[in-house]
């Protein structure tokens, strides 16, 4: 009887009480970003003790619009969408006396939120320094924002400034600017479309991770290797593959799960002291292949 | 002791215990599947409160709306009551934990809570007729509301389909329970067998031993040992007056058989006494046979011996002397038991006619110390029946010299008489013959003399010296003739 009432309410039994209540509102999932920072923060919700409900997050969700009234202890927030109205929404909840940490994506507002994310002027600086070395002057550039990595898509001026302090006059025209949806499947025809609009493109830099395998996908078909250089974003097993077999030149890696735990472990000490470090900056990685 | 050990009371713990093993198990099953029927219950029962809870959020906005356009009191009333019903559906605990479901489940109960004060603050600005106020208010209410029952209908999907992925563990739960519980009913009926059997046992055990040793008894085996058991109160009495029975029977036989011993040894004590009276009876008679008439006997020897003194024959005299007093002691002697010195001055008178009378062809050697004369009895007319035996039969045929030899000695305790001739001896089957136990052949002991006669008296006188008088020799080896007498013991004398 005991093993069978264990069996049944598992679920129950391995349910722990925790001390705070912390609402995380992300972009709509099916990014392998977000599910990495929720990953990371779910890890250190045991070790902060406090309970972690997730939200979507849109200025038209009501989700995000009445989360001051879902009785939170403090919200964990990936800006996206419209930033009035994402700031209206922040500064409710912190007239509410629910303090805010914004990950990847700041707001300007009147607050001092803290922020938990990467660094995009350095990554910017990392990228240009790495094109430095692949193509030859004079340089063209193009950068492929996307949707799916609103952190970044988000800062792209800043990405972009790094990027010409270190590349300056060798840029032969500004940085080329692109955009993908919410789509996985985006970049495939975007690629598609430069590489046949553009026959002198020397190199892509992608900031996310379906972006890049859908755009190396198509660099691989049009036998393209070598001739284009990719910079791509995250670490997969098929990115490391196309990393340890020099199809794709270098990969950025930012720490998605570190964001989360910092998240956490930054809104643990709002809440517990009622002030924490008002910026963290969670790293990234540019890895190449095996033989580099 | 007596009360816990009795029949009784064995025979109703055993059935109680075997009883309470199935009732246990039977208990235990109906407590698992109510137990298994209460947490599929309480899977459910979240369910059902959001399912309750979500119809009375969407109650209460015709209420609200109703107030605001009428402000009547009946709707203010209305509203006001389903708020209310609304409070106290929300649950004071709202527990903050890992799981999602619980987190969901708080915000919705706080998300609730809020929008009910938020009704209060619209009835507030409907009776401060703030017009444009409250319509905003409503408006955002109503998207409130909707956003609320989208997040029951969300968590009642999240914890259906929960709920519906724990259903195969459930219906596994169920199925091992079943074969538990079938396990347990086995366990159980088992271990009752096994009681019931080991009570039975207790009981039925020593009556299978009473059974057995009450079979020995009946083929007259009175040495089993007694039963010992401390079980069953009734069966311990049982035993327990078998085991006096046994013990009363064994004595009652045991003071039969003495008894019946006494009056055996007494018969045959009698029979002995009666046989030696015919014994002696005939020896008397043989001896009263062999002399005649005694009286004239003696007095014709006496003015024999008279007449040879006056005709200076002394030898003739002595010789006649040495005759009467033979005779004398043979016809007058009526003790069973004399002293060996009376028996010793029989025989010499014997020996001297003996030696008169075959002075040529037979010598006679005596060997008889003076100091065992008076110390020792022995049954009269032993000696000289064996020595008339040798001269009787020892020389038949032999021209050589015979010797009879006579000997006594001790060798204490044991008296010892010899007679040894050089003669023709004995055969062995003679020997046996000679030496065969008569005690119950009362026709035959009428008819023997001489020395059969003397050594069925030994055997009556001595019955228990097996080896009284033996005989050996072989064929033209002469024979020897002991006596060994133990002279601890009695002589058996017929009284």
């Amino acid at each position: 009887m005991i093993s069978l009432s264990h069996e049944i309410s598992s679920d129950e039994d391995t349910v722990e009480p925790r001390e705070r209540h912390i609402g995380v509102f992300l972009p709509s999932p099916g990014s392998l970003f977000f599910d990495e920072i929720r990953e990371g923060a779910e890890a250190a919700a045991s070790e902060y003790n406090v309970g972690l409900s997730f939200h979507s997050i849109n200025t038209d969700d009501p989700e995000f619009l009445f989360a001051r009234y879902s009785g939170i202890d403090g919200a964990i927030i990936h800006p996206y969408g419209d930033e009035a109205e994402m700031r209206r929404c922040m500064d409710e909840l912190e007239e509410a006396g629910i303090p805010v940490v914004l990950i990847e994506r700041g707001v300007p507002s009147d607050w001092p939120f803290t922020f938990v994310g990467t660094n995009n002027f350095d990554m910017g600086r990392r990228i240009g320094a790495l094109v430095g070395t692949l193509i030859d002057d004079p340089m063209r550039l193009t950068v492929v924002y996307s949707e799916k990595s609103p952190g970044v898509a988000s800062e792209k001026e800043l990405v972009e400034l790094g990027i010409t302090t270190v590349l300056g006059d060798r840029l032969a025209a500004p940085v080329e600017r692109r955009q993908t949806g919410l789509n996985p499947l985006d970049a495939e025809a975007l690629t598609y479309q430069l590489l046949r609009n553009d026959p002198d493109l020397k190199c892509l830099v992608f900031t996310d991770t379906n972006d890049t395998l859908a755009a190396m996908q198509v660099i691989v078909d049009l036998n393209m290797v070598g001739r284009v250089q990719v910079v791509g974003f995250g670490l997969t097993d098929i990115i490391r593959d196309y990393l340890d077999q020099e199809v794709m030149a270098a990969s950025i890696v930012v720490k998605p799960q570190v964001i989360g735990t910092q998240a956490v472990r930054v809104m643990t000490e709002l809440l517990r002291d009622g002030y924490s470090a008002g910026y963290v900056d969670t790293g990234f990685d540019i890895v190449k292949g095996s033989g580099e | 002791m007596k009360f816990q050990n009795s029949l009784r009371t064995q025979l109703v713990v055993s059935s109680i215990v075997g009883m309470a093993f199935i009732i246990v198990s039977l208990a235990f099953i109906l407590f698992t599947t109510v137990g298994l029927q209460g947490l599929v219950n309480n899977q459910f029962r979240m369910e059902r409160f959001f399912r309750e809870l979500q119809f009375e959020v969407e109650s209460i906005q015709d209420p609200l709306l109703n107030y605001l356009s009428t402000r009547s009191s009946r709707s203010l009333s209305d509203l006001m009551a389903q708020e209310q019903i609304l409070r106290n559906m929300l649950p004071e605990e709202r527990r903050i934990t890992s799981d999602q479901f619980d987190l969901e489940s708080r915000e919705i109960y706080f998300l609730l809570e809020s929008y009910l004060d938020r009704i209060d603050g619209v009835i507030n600005l409907k009776r401060a007729r703030a017009m444009r106020e409250y319509t905003a208010s409503y408006e955002e209410m109503s998207r409130f509301s909707d956003y609320i029952v989208d997040r029951i209908d969300q968590i009642s999907l999240y914890g259906l389909r929960s709920e519906l992925a724990n259903y195969e563990g459930i219906i596994n739960a169920s199925r091992r329970m079943l074969v538990w519980n079938l396990i347990l009913i086995i366990t159980a009926f088992l271990v009752a067998v096994i009681w019931i059997s080991a009570a039975i046992g207790r009981v039925s055990e020593p009556m299978d031993r009473l059974a057995r040793a009450a079979g020995e008894l009946s083929f007259g085996n009175f040495d089993i040992e007694d039963i010992r058991v401390e079980t069953i109160h009734e069966v311990e009495l049982v035993v327990s007056a078998f085991n006096r029975m046994k013990h009363d029977i064994r004595q009652y036989i045991a003071e039969l058989n003495r008894q019946k011993q006494i009056e055996k040894d007494y018969m045959e004590a009698k029979v002995r006494n009666l046989k030696m009276e015919q014994l002696l009876k005939r020896t008397e008679l043989y001896t009263m046979q062999a002399q005649m008439n005694p009286h004239f006997l003696f007095n014709t020897l006496n003015t024999g011996v008279q007449l040879a003194i006056m005709e200076r024959a002394d030898r003739t005299a002595d010789f006649m002397d040495h005759l009467a007093q033979f005779y004398r002691y043979t016809s007058r002697e009526r003790d069973l038991m004399v002293s060996l010195r009376h028996e010793i001055e029989g025989l010499e008178a014997y020996l001297y006619i003996l030696r008169i009378r075959f002075a040529k062809s037979l010598d006679f050697k005596t060997d008889i110390p003076e100091m065992l004369l008076d110390k020792y009895e022995v049954p009269s007319l032993i000696l000289q029946p064996l020595v008339e035996n040798s001269v009787i039969h020892a020389f038949k045929g032999i021209k050589r010299k015979g010797i009879i030899e006579i000997r006594v000695w001790e060798d204490y305790p044991i008296l010892f008489l010899l007679v040894k001739d050089n003669g023709i001896g004995m055969d062995r089957a003679t020997a046996e013959r000679l030496l065969k136990h008569h005690s119950g052949d009362t026709e035959w002991t009428s008819k023997v003399m001489g020395l059969e006669n003397v050594i069925q008296r030994l055997y009556y006188c001595f019955p228990t010296l097996e080896d009284v008088i033996t005989i050996s020799g072989n064929p033209n080896e002469g024979t020897e003739i002991r006596i060994r007498i133990d002279t601890r013991v009695t002589a058996c004398i017929p009284s």
